[in-house]
């Protein structure tokens, strides 16, 4: 798991400098795909760093490596997350619902109007299938 | 959910650390266990029943509302 977990942040990083290296050397990039590839590059190379200095880190230091596992799998840990996170859901679909009725109002294209609803949507669909999903395995 | 945790963990003279470290839990969970703001789920009220060689019901007391 940890293994797969470092492939995985090495491949991020590869990724990030590839995006980065690419807009420095192909000319005539239309600006937008300029933009994307830094902001990803950047954003990609910055995560994966933290983590990887993360991972050596904690190999040199086996005893706070061993209080971070608890402290992940800690069950209470994991509850207070799965609370935090359920209310932060429960918090952003009014604030979602008042964002549309502002672009409504702030006369936005059709198009980010319904993407905003789309969106609004899509989290009840994703948790109706989730529940649906959650009900046969438990 | 009341409980004997904190008496218990007393008695023997341990301290939350080394009670959390055997347990595998955070000494946070341990504090909220004996301040019975936290109820275990019944993988950890097993664990905890087995490291003082009780009976989850010798440790946990269920009051009905």
């Amino acid at each position: 798991m940890k293994k797969r977990e470092n492939i995985k942040y090495i491949s991020l990083l590869a990724v990030g400098i590839a995006l980065l290296l690419s807009s420095y050397f192909i000319e005539n990039m239309p600006k937008r795909v300029f933009a994307l590839c830094i902001s990803i590059g950047i954003s990609f190379t910055i995560i994966s760093l933290v983590n990887i200095f993360l991972v050596i880190y904690l190999n040199k230091r086996p005893m706070i490596k061993i209080q971070k596992d608890i402290d992940e799998n800690d069950e209470r840990n994991v509850y207070i997350e799965k609370s935090a996170k359920a209310k932060s859901l429960d918090l952003i679909r009014p604030i979602m619902v008042l964002m549309t009725f502002l672009l409504i109002y702030e006369d936005a294209s059709i198009l980010v109007i319904l993407t905003s609803l789309i969106i609004y949507l899509l989290g009840y669909i994703i948790q109706l299938f989730y529940i649906k999903k959650l009900h046969k395995e438990i | 959910m009341k409980n004997k945790l904190e008496e218990l963990r007393k008695q023997r003279g341990i301290r939350q650390e080394e009670l959390a470290a055997s347990l595998k839990v955070s000494r946070q969970t341990i504090g909220s266990l004996e301040n019975g703001r936290y109820n275990p789920s019944i993988l950890l009220a097993f664990k905890i029943a087995r490291y003082f060689n009780m009976s989850i019901e010798d440790i946990f007391i269920y009051e009905e509302e």
